[in-house]
Order: C-alpha cells, then structure tokens, then sequence
C-alpha cells in the first residue's frame, strides 16, 4: 500500500476536488482500484455532507478492540 | 453481547478467583477492572472476540473458554500498563489507585490468564495459546516503545505508524483471533489468515480511537504528549510551507511543556482538521482496511454462514 499517495491524494481532493481527476490520473500507478474507489467515494460522501464525513463501524463495540 | 455467553464467562471467571484465593481487595479490583470501560452492557469483548474466531472455524463454546478468558485477562492487563504510562483514561479504576498497586493488579491479571490457560485439557493446545499469548506480549511491548520513542520525533512517517499500529494494536486482535482458531482446532494455514485479520481488526480500532481522541484532544494527552496519532502523522506530512512550520512548532512546544494550549489553538486545530481533510483520510484508511478483512475472511475455508459475525464487524459501506 503507497501510504503517501493516498494521503496526497485525501488532502488534494479535500482542497481542491475539481483537481482530483488530475490527481488521479498523476497517483493512478501507485494505486490500486480498490484504493481509488475508496478514496473516491470517501470524497464524494464528504463533499454531499458538507465536510462531516465520518467512520460508519459497524453498531458493536466489539471493533473497539486497541 | 450475548447474555447466557457471559454467564459462563463469569462462571469461569469466578472459578478462577477460587482456585487462586486472591487478597479480597485484589479480588475486588479484578472484578471491578474487567468491563469498566463497556458502556452499554456488551462485557468481555476479547473474550468474544476469542468465541467468534474459534467459531468461525467451527469450534464451540466449552473448545474456547480457558483461551478467551485469558485474553480477557492478557488484554485488561495490557490497558492498564497503558493508561499507566501514557496517565490516561483517569475515570477507569485502576487509575483511581496509586500507580504502584495499578501495576501490581496489572500483574496478577497476567499471572491469572496464565492461571486460566492452564486449564486447556490438550497439552498441545495449551502450549500453542500460551506460545501466542508470549509472543503477542513481545510484538505489543515492542510497539509501545517505539510509539514512546516517537513521541520525541518531529516526524514520523506513514510506514513508521503502521508498523507500529501492527505491533501495538494489531497483535492483540491477532493474539484473539489466532487462540481462537487454534482451540477450534483449524488447520494452520486457517489459524494463520485469522490471525492477519485480527492485525487489521487492531488497525481499525486504533484509526476509530485515534481519530476520536484527536478530535477530543482538550480532554485526551495525546496531542499534549505529541503522540503521533494517525491524525497527527496524517498533517505532519501533508501540511506544507507555513502552515506545516506552525503545526510542528505548536505540538513540541506543548509536548516540551514550554506552553499551555489555549482556546485559540483550541480552534485552530478543529479548523485544521476541517480544511485538511482529517477526517476523511481517517475515514479513506479505516474503509481501505476493512477492504482488506474482507480479503482475507473470502479466503479462509470454511463455510459462509461461519463467518457471518466476523463479516458483520468489517462489512462495506455503500
């Protein structure tokens, strides 16, 4: 997994979210294609909410091991 | 959880404080510790973790309920050395005694889970879960010092905070999953994949409580101690210019103790993380992992309808 380019990728798309596709075009190889769907719809969700996006787990606090 | 599930955890749990004849007080601690930090009623949530894995392969309760007691015990001994040293988490009841006797309960928690493992009837058994149980110890302590050794760090790199993340976190998950598996008696190679789902499971709690303390940073010594939080790591290397000289001059200068947070940096820490998109890579890195559980769990051999209760703790989100 390329750690910074996701990062590179949230933050510029955050910033600026007509750039992503041109991001995305310049990350493309250093990702894979889940990564990017996740990246993309993370985004989109963010961009509908006004910014709030959060973390859905799932209602169990059994994923609230660590 | 489950309640009749939990009796006989109790059950197990109370034949564990006859046979051990602990000082009444100790015994007290012990009893008031487990669960304190559950907040709606679902108790022994290693121990549980322990039972889904082991029947995700296809064992059963009785298989499973030394090993899922004594990560209970491994696991509650591991948060107290925790709150301990990072001086968090003060309402827990183990940070309501001096620290002296927090790390003395700390210890007999150990000794009780090995206490507890002794009981696994197959000797092969036994020496497998109390092999895991060591080495999850190693992997877990090996993780806090580098996170204590990062704390001094002006930056910390992505791959610096998942490798640690793996060890500090992920192997205890991995230590539940893999007892579990190995009680239900699995092949190794099955034993092996639930282990690497129980490193993402670790991975997914720290990002959900790593973003939770850092958005609750007034009340958490995270920020304060200059941990480096996934939030943290996240700005350290994506800020730029000004803007990131400011962020690493505020976090030493509280770490160093040379300055005292006011309600200006207050805001201007939520406002950064609005406008820097903390939350969404948060989020982005969460799903991504929950992706990669999934993988794994697609692979294991077993049938579907087994792993339907892991499934549900990483399933997609549309």
């Amino acid at each position: 997994m390329n750690y910074a380019a996701i990062a590179n990728l949230v933050h510029e798309g955050v910033k600026n979210s007509k750039s992503l596709l041109t991001q995305l075009k310049s990350e493309e190889k250093k990702l894979n294609s889940n990564e990017i769907t996740v990246i993309q719809n993370v985004l989109a969700r963010n961009q509908v909410s006004g910014g709030t996006v959060a973390i859905e787990p799932p209602i169990t606090p059994l994923l609230y091991w660590g | 959880m489950n309640f009749q599930v939990d009796q006989y955890f109790f059950r197990e749990i109370d034949g564990l404080f006859d046979k051990t004849r602990l000082d009444p007080e100790m015994e007290r601690l012990v009893r008031v510790s487990l669960n304190a930090d559950c907040t709606n009623g679902e108790y022994f949530r290693w121990a549980n973790l322990t039972l889904l894995s082991c029947e995700c392969v296809g064992g059963e309760l009785e298989d499973v309920l030394p090993g899922a007691i004594g990560m209970e015990l491994f696991a509650l001994a591991s948060d107290i050395f925790d709150d301990i040293q990072d001086q968090d988490n003060e309402e827990m009841p183990w940070r309501q005694i001096p620290d002296a006797q927090a790390i003395n309960l700390a210890i007999c928690l150990l000794m009780l889970c090995e206490e507890a493992i002794s009981a696994i009837p197959d000797n092969h058994l036994y020496r497998e879960v109390a092999y895991s149980l060591h080495r999850t110890g190693i992997r877990a302590i090996n993780g806090q010092f580098r996170e204590f050794m990062y704390d001094s760090y002006k930056q910390v790199s992505f791959e610096q905070y998942f490798k640690m993340t793996e060890q500090k976190a992920g192997s205890l998950t991995a230590c539940a999953c893999k007892i579990g598996a190995i009680l239900g008696k699995a092949e190794t190679r099955v034993i092996q994949d639930m282990e690497q789902f129980g490193v993402i499971l670790g991975i997914l709690g720290q990002i959900i409580n790593d973003l939770k303390d850092f958005l609750d940073f007034p009340k958490k010594n995270d920020f304060i101690n200059n941990k480096k939080t996934l939030p943290n790591v996240y700005l350290l290397n994506t800020l730029q210019g000004e803007m990131a000289e400011r962020f690493k001059d505020l976090t030493q200068k509280v770490s160093e103790g040379a300055y005292r947070i006011k309600d200006m940096d207050r805001e201007y820490i939520k406002q950064l993380a609005l406008e820097e998109g903390v939350v969404p890579y948060c989020t982005v890195m969460y799903e991504i992992y929950c992706q990669k559980a999934r993988e794994i769990l697609e692979e294991i051999p077993v049938p579907e309808i087994n792993k339907e209760k892991l499934k549900r703790l990483v399933r997609e989100i549309k």
